[in-house]
């Protein structure tokens, strides 16, 4: 890996504590840009927490104290995103994050698609919303299957068409990392297979880091494969 | 015994529901009843004609119309009041405020709800005096003070309402709109806000009711038995609870105190008129904000 361009993620001595407890112990890791790197481990050690760290979504959560360095290259600029004073809306509309229970907003499909373009007030020119609405659909795999119905509730999809919206969501704000929380855990063998497919074609425009418990998932879809175990990260 | 207790619940819960639905179905029957000799226009135009009342304006004496009309710009006016700072302290509780100012300001919301109306009222009542003496001579107690009043006495229901119905949202709604880059104002507005509008509902319609029953407050501050519509803010105003206060304690001969079952009646279709329209208003912007 060149380490001025292919590196999208840097951790160097990354240490996460809630309380007392230290759930992350000294971390240094590299992530490859366009590429899908898994982490994988025994419940518990902090997985889930490694993601929010790089969205910073944790501070919403409250409790925790950071430690370490934590750089993402976003516009091409290497930015240390806990002292470079990045804005959070702006970081986090970089670092998407898909959660690993569906979880669509209470409001119609197009909606909650659109919904990251209403945050930043891009909603004025109508056409231009519904275009891109369109590509992330399609993006999704999900177009076809919701066309006839987006004003529809979104609460009314399966649980894949949900999580396909939720990625669709996700994209429209045009992410450079996508952190994916297992996208796939409560999902049948079916729709789990429509996702993976969908994330190995998200690579080409998205650095993408997931949490996963499937061994053979890992094996099909991942680049990079990392375990955290006792708070370290080790390369596979 | 698992199943004896079991069914022993069961029991009590259906006597329980039972019970209050015959409360309410012998309430209301009741007042239907007594009322029934003097349901007529009569009751709320006097000897005023109602087309005269309703699109001239013409004065009502003898009537209920002054009351009613009293008491529906008393309650919007009291909640309209009470409302935005309700619901400001209630999200400000809920997701703002933390540690030992949140435990603080909780406890002192819930003191200020268990103050008795009559010494909210005494409370206006003493603040009429100081305005009148200190600000202008033509301060009285007025509608106005009197909504004053009654929306102190449900900020209470409003602030307690609102954080609970936001405090009580899963904590993966919380995460959602952040993840996609919404600031905290955003996702309270735009997402934590609507998903509670039906808790939120609860502490309005809790409020409208509170003020529409209340007699304690309005009769301390600014309800009078004949004034009229109120003519402005600042002028005294007739009131249902008020008048039925008024006419079961001093009634001369029974048609009066039928007249005040009469009041009773209409009082409570007042409410369910303001209740109504508060849940159609909910419903349509929760309609507009979920969009479909």
């Amino acid at each position: 890996m060149n380490p001025n361009t292919d590196c999208k993620i840097r951790l160097t001595d990354l240490s996460f504590y809630y309380g007392p407890r230290r759930i992350l112990d000294r971390i240094n890791a590299s992530f490859s840009e366009h590429a899908l790197t898994t982490i994988i481990g025994p419940s518990g050690q902090g997985k889930s927490t490694l993601l929010t760290i790089l969205n910073r979504l944790w501070e919403e959560i409250g409790g925790g104290r950071i430690q370490g360095k934590v750089e993402i290259r976003l516009d091409g600029h290497m930015v240390d995103i806990y002292r470079d004073l990045h804005p959070l809306d702006r970081l986090r509309r970089k670092v998407g994050m898909v959660f690993q229970e569906p979880n669509p907003l209470p409001m119609s499909i197009y909606k909650n698609v659109a919904f990251p373009l209403k945050l930043i007030g891009a909603t004025k020119d109508w056409h231009a919303v519904e275009a891109k609405v369109q590509s992330a659909l399609s993006q999704t795999f999900l177009w076809n299957e919701v066309k006839d119905r987006l004003h529809h509730d979104a609460r009314t999809l399966s649980g894949g068409q949900q999580q396909r919206l939720c990625i669709a969501r996700a994209l429209m704000a045009q992410p450079e990392v996508l952190l994916l929380d297992e996208p796939t855990a409560s999902l049948d063998a079916r729709a789990a297979e429509v996702i993976e497919e969908l994330l190995t074609r998200l690579k080409s425009t998205c650095t993408l880091i997931m949490v996963s418990h499937y061994l053979e998932q890992v094996r099909r879809v991942a680049d990079q494969v990392m375990e955290l175990t006792h708070g370290r990260l080790n390369h596979q | 015994m698992r199943v004896a207790g079991q069914r022993a619940i069961t029991a009590w819960s259906w006597i329980s529901s039972l019970l209050l639905t015959g409360s309410v179905v012998t309430v209301v029957g009741f007042v239907l009843i007594k009322s029934l000799p003097v349901l007529h226009w009569r009751l709320i135009f006097g000897r005023t004609p109602p087309l005269e009342a309703l699109w001239r304006w013409a004065p009502v004496t003898g009537g209920l119309w002054p009351a009613i009309g009293g008491t529906f710009f008393l309650v919007i006016t009291a909640v309209g009041l009470a409302l935005p700072f309700g619901l400001g302290a209630g999200i400000y509780l809920a997701d703002c405020a933390d540690g030992r100012l949140k435990r603080g300001l909780t406890l002192l919301f819930d003191v200020l709800a268990g103050v008795p109306s009559i010494v909210v009222g005494l409370f206006g009542f003493s603040l009429t005096i100081f305005l009148h003496r200190y600000l202008s001579a033509r301060i009285y107690p007025s509608l106005l003070i009197s909504a004053l009043a009654l929306a102190f006495l449900v900020l209470p229901y409003l602030i307690r309402g609102t954080q609970e119905a936001l405090e009580n949202l899963p904590n993966a709604l919380r995460l959602i709109a952040p993840a996609l880059g919404a600031t905290r104002m955003q996702n309270i507005f735009r997402v934590l806000v609507p998903k509670a509008l039906d808790g939120i509902a609860g502490g309005v319609l809790l409020s409208i009711g509170r003020c529409a029953e209340d007699t304690a407050v309005i009769m301390l501050t600014g309800a009078v038995a004949s004034a009229g519509l109120p003519k402005s803010l600042l002028g005294s105003f007739e009131a249902l609870p008020f008048y039925i206060y008024y006419i079961s304690s001093q009634y001369r001969d029974p048609q009066e105190l039928q007249q005040g079952y009469g009041a009773a009646l209409i009082l409570l279709l007042v409410c369910a008129v303001l209740l109504a329209t508060s849940l159609i208003l909910k419903n349509l912007l929760a309609r507009r904000v979920r969009g479909w």
